[in-house]
C-alpha cells in the first residue's frame, strides 16, 4: 500500500463535515433549552407598574434575554461536553490528530455558536406573538418589529460572540479536567476559592470581568476583547490537548 | 489435500510434498509454470510467505526452476529427482521404522520379508 | 523498508511499568501476531503504534515518523480493538461513509460487500449492536480501510468460530490482493497461525520472541520419560517448561536444538520427543515467574483428592 501525505486543512475541513453529521445531539439540546427559556420568559422578563386612584398600569417586557442566557449557558455545556472522553475517542476513530480534532471542534462550535445565537434572537419575536396569542385581555402596547436592521445586526454580531466566548471558556475547562480526573473537584474549589479571596481584597473578579466585558460601549473594543479572551482560552485549551492521550 | 495443521510436518513441506505429488501424476508437466506462493496461500488459507518457503525448497532440490519475473517452473528431470529422493529418505525412513517396530515385537527377518511380500502381492494383484 | 521500528521503548502508567526496553522492527507488508497474555502490554504497545498513546522513553518509528500526534502515521493506519467509538448518532451505513471520506485506500465496494454477507442492517447503530456483531462491523471498517498499517488489537472478541473462520479467510484474501502491514494481537493462536508470517511474543512489558512463524512451530521439543533421565538432559539444554506426571515421570519443553548424537541418546534412556505446539509454547514462554507456579498450587493445600 503506498503511503499518503495529509494535509492539516483537508483533514480539518473533513472532520468538520464529520462532526457535523455525527454531533447531532447539540441540536437537540439546543432547541430543548431554548424552548425551555422560552417557556420561562412567558412570566415576562422585566415588569413596571404603577397605580393611581381610578387606573393602574402594569408593563411586562418580553423579551429575549432569559433565551439568550440559557444560550449563552449551553454553549459553555456543549463545549465542556466536546471535550469528555466519549467524544473525543469518537473524534479519533479516524485520521486526526490533537491539532485537526482542536481546530475541527472549534471551528464547529463556532458554526453552531452563530446558530444558537440567530435562533435565541429570532426567538424573541416568537416569544412576542406567543404573549400576543396566550395572553388574552392584555393589550400589547409594543410589538417592535425588525427595529433598526443595523441595531438588530449589532445584536446578533454582539450574541455570536458572547455565546462563543462562554464556548471557549467551557472548552478549557473541560480540557482541564480531561487532565486529570480529581480536576472535577479541584478545578472549581480553587477559582471559586480565588474569587472570594480576591474579593475579600476588595478585588470582585467576576464584577471585574463583566465590567470588562459587557459595560463596553464601544462596539468594535467589545468586538476586541471578546475576541482577545476567545483566542487565549482556546490557545490555552490547544496546549493542555496536546499532552493528552487518547485512549488508555 | 487437507493441511495437517496439527500434525508434526511444517506446512511449508506439505506444500512441497503436494505439489510434488502432483507432478508425479503428471498434473503439472516438465516446463509448466506451478501455481505462486499467492495463489498457493490462497489454496490452503496459508500465509503466502510460508507457501513461497515450500516453492523455494523445491526450487533448491532442483525440482523447479526461476524464470525471471514470470514464476517457478517445472524442471524438465523433475520426476526423477522427486523419485530418487523419496527412496533414499521417504522410503528409507519407512524401513527403517518396520525395522525398529519388528525388533520390538522381537520378529524374525524372515516374518518382516514375508510380510512386505505379501503386501506386495496385494498392491500387485 | 521497515513499517515499524521501536529501540528500547518504555511506557509506564502511574506507578506500574506497562513495556519495559522494549526493541524490534517490522519489515513492510508482513502478517505479525502480537502474543502474551492479559496485561503483558500488547495493547499498550499497539496503542503507541498508532499514535493514541504517547511512550515514557526509547525510540519509534512508524514508516519512518514518530506515530505521537502525528497526522501522518494516523492517515495511513489503523487501530481497530473491541472498544471502538463511533457516533452513537450515526447509522452503521453512514459510519462506513464518513471512513470513506478519511481513509484514501478505502475499498467502499468491499465495505459494502462483507457489510451484506454479515447480514448488517443499514440503519442499526453500533451501540445497538451484540458484542460478536460490533467486532465484525469494526473488523469490516480495519479490511476496508486497506491502511498500510492495519492493527487489530483482539479483533475477535465475541465472534463465533463460524465468524472467526470468515474473518481470517476475508483477511488472508484482501492481504493477498493487497498486501500491506498487518499486526494482530489474539488469544486464538491457534487459530491463525497459518496466516501469520511472524510473531512478537511479549511477555510482561518485554521482547520475549521475536521469531517467524514457521520457526516458532519448530522453537521447542517435548519430552516424554523417566524424571532422572529428563533431569540428566535438561541440565545440559535450554529448559523452557517442566511439568511432574504420575508413575515417576515428568514433561519438559527444551529449546529445540537436538543433534542426531543428542536423538539417539534419548532413544536410549527410553525419553520420548513430541513436537510442540505454537499455542502451548507461548503459553510456557510467557508463564509468570513471580514463583507463584500453575493453577494447581493453589489448590494444593486444599485436601488431597
Amino acid at each position: 500500500m503506498s503511503l499518503i501525505e495529509v494535509q492539516t486543512s483537508e483533514i480539518v475541513k473533513r472532520q468538520i463535515g464529520y462532526k457535523w453529521r455525527a454531533y447531532t445531539g447539540v441540536f437537540t439540546s439546543l432547541v430543548v433549552i431554548q424552548l425551555l427559556g422560552l417557556l420561562f420568559s412567558l412570566n415576562g422578563t422585566g415588569q413596571m407598574g404603577s397605580g393611581r386612584t381610578g387606573y393602574d398600569v402594569k408593563i411586562t417586557y418580553f423579551t429575549a434575554d432569559i433565551i439568550v442566557g440559557f444560550t449563552i449557558f449551553w454553549g459553555f455545556l456543549t463545549a465542556f461536553l466536546l471535550t469528555t472522553k466519549a467524544y473525543r475517542e469518537d473524534d479519533f476513530a479516524f485520521v486526526t490528530n490533537r491539532k485537526t480534532s482542536t481546530l475541527s471542534t472549534i471551528a464547529f462550535l463556532f458554526m453552531i455558536c452563530v446558530i444558537g445565537a440567530l435562533t435565541a434572537l429570532l426567538s424573541s419575536f416568537a416569544l412576542k406573538l406567543l404573549a400576543y396569542v396566550i395572553l388574552p385581555g392584555e393589550e400589547m402596547l409594543l410589538i417592535q418589529g425588525m427595529g433598526d436592521v443595523g441595531t438588530w445586526l449589532q445584536g446578533i454580531f454582539a450574541t455570536i460572540l458572547i455565546v462563543f466566548m462562554f464556548s471557549s471558556l467551557g472548552y478549557l475547562a473541560g480540557m482541564i479536567i480531561q487532565l486529570n480526573k480529581m480536576l472535577v473537584i479541584v478545578l472549581p474549589v480553587v477559582v471559586v476559592g480565588l474569587m472570594i479571596l480576591l474579593s475579600r481584597g476588595g478585588f470582585q473578579v467576576e464584577e471585574y470581568f463583566f465590567q470588562f466585558i459587557f459595560e463596553e460601549n464601544q462596539a468594535w473594543l467589545f468586538t476586541l476583547k471578546t475576541i482577545a479572551v476567545t483566542t487565549i482560552f482556546y490557545a490555552l485549551a490547544v496546549l493542555v490537548s496536546n499532552r493528552l492521550e487518547v485512549k488508555r | 489435500m487437507i493441511l495437517d495443521t496439527d500434525g508434526l510436518k511444517p506446512i511449508y513441506i506439505q506444500i512441497a510434498e503436494w505439489l510434488e505429488s502432483e507432478i508425479l501424476h503428471g498434473n503439472f508437466q516438465a516446463d509448466e509454470k506451478v501455481y505462486s506462493q499467492y495463489k498457493l496461500a490462497d489454496l490452503y488459507n496459508i500465509n503466502p510467505a510460508t507457501a513461497a518457503k515450500g516453492l523455494t525448497k523445491l526450487a533448491e532440490e532442483g525440482v523447479l526452476y526461476d524464470k525471471r519475473g514470470l514464476g517457478k517452473f517445472v524442471s524438465t528431470n523433475a520426476k526423477a529427482i522427486i523419485v530418487e529422493k523419496r527412496k533414499n529418505q521417504t522410503l528409507k525412513k519407512l524401513v527403517e521404522d518396520l525395522v525398529t517396530e519388528a525388533g520390538r515385537l522381537e520378529l524374525s527377518e524372515e516374518h518382516i520379508l514375508k510380510l512386505v511380500r505379501d503386501a506386495w502381492k496385494g498392491e500387485q494383484g | 523498508m521497515k513499517a515499524i521500528k521501536c529501540k528500547d521503548v518504555n511506557k509506564q502508567f502511574y506507578r506500574k511499568r506497562a513495556l519495559n526496553d522494549l526493541s524490534f522492527s517490522v519489515d513492510e507488508n508482513k502478517i505479525v501476531g502480537v502474543i502474551g497474555r492479559n496485561g503483558a502490554g500488547k495493547t499498550t504497545l499497539l496503542k503507541i503504534l498508532a499514535g493514541l498513546l504517547k511512550e515514557k522513553s526509547g525510540v519509534i518509528e512508524v514508516f519512518g515518523r514518530r506515530p505521537f500526534n502525528n497526522l501522518f502515521v494516523s492517515a495511513n493506519t489503523i487501530y481497530i480493538d473491541d472498544a471502538m467509538n463511533f457516533p452513537t448518532a450515526l447509522t452503521l451505513k453512514e459510519i462506513l461513509e464518513e471512513a470513506r471520506r478519511f481513509y484514501h485506500h478505502w475499498d467502499h465496494e468491499l465495505a459494502l460487500r462483507l457489510f451484506h454477507f454479515f447480514e448488517f442492517e443499514p440503519k442499526q447503530r453500533h451501540n445497538e449492536l451484540s458484542k460478536g456483531k460490533e467486532s465484525t462491523f469494526n473488523m469490516i471498517v480495519g479490511l476496508a480501510s486497506r491502511s498500510p498499517l492495519t492493527i487489530f488489537d483482539e479483533p475477535t472478541t465475541g465472534m463465533d468460530a463460524a465468524v472467526r473462520k470468515d474473518f481470517y479467510r476475508a483477511l488472508l484474501k484482501d492481504y493477498l490482493a493487497h498486501p500491506r502491514t498487518i499486526l494482530l494481537s489474539t488469544h486464538h493462536l491457534e487459530e491463525m497461525e497459518d496466516l501469520l508470517e511472524e510473531v512478537l511474543v511479549i511477555h510482561e512489558g518485554a521482547l520475549s520472541l521475536h521469531i517467524s512463524m514457521d520457526e516458532l512451530k519448530e522453537y521447542g521439543v517435548g519430552l516424554t520419560g523417566k524424571k532422572d533421565a529428563v533431569d540428566s538432559f535438561l541440565k545440559e539444554k535450554e529448559m523452557l517448561w517442566k511439568k511432574e506426571q504420575t508413575f515417576d515421570t515428568c514433561y519438559a519443553v527444551i529449546k529445540n536444538d537436538l543433534t542426531g548424537d543428542d536423538y539417539q541418546r534419548l532413544k536410549e534412556s527410553g525419553v520420548q520427543v513430541s513436537p510442540v505446539k505454537a499455542n502451548d509454547l507461548c503459553i510456557y514462554l510467557t508463564e509468570s515467574q513471580n514463583g507463584k507456579g500453575s493453577v494447581d498450587d493453589v489448590f494444593d493445600r486444599s485436601a488431597d483428592v
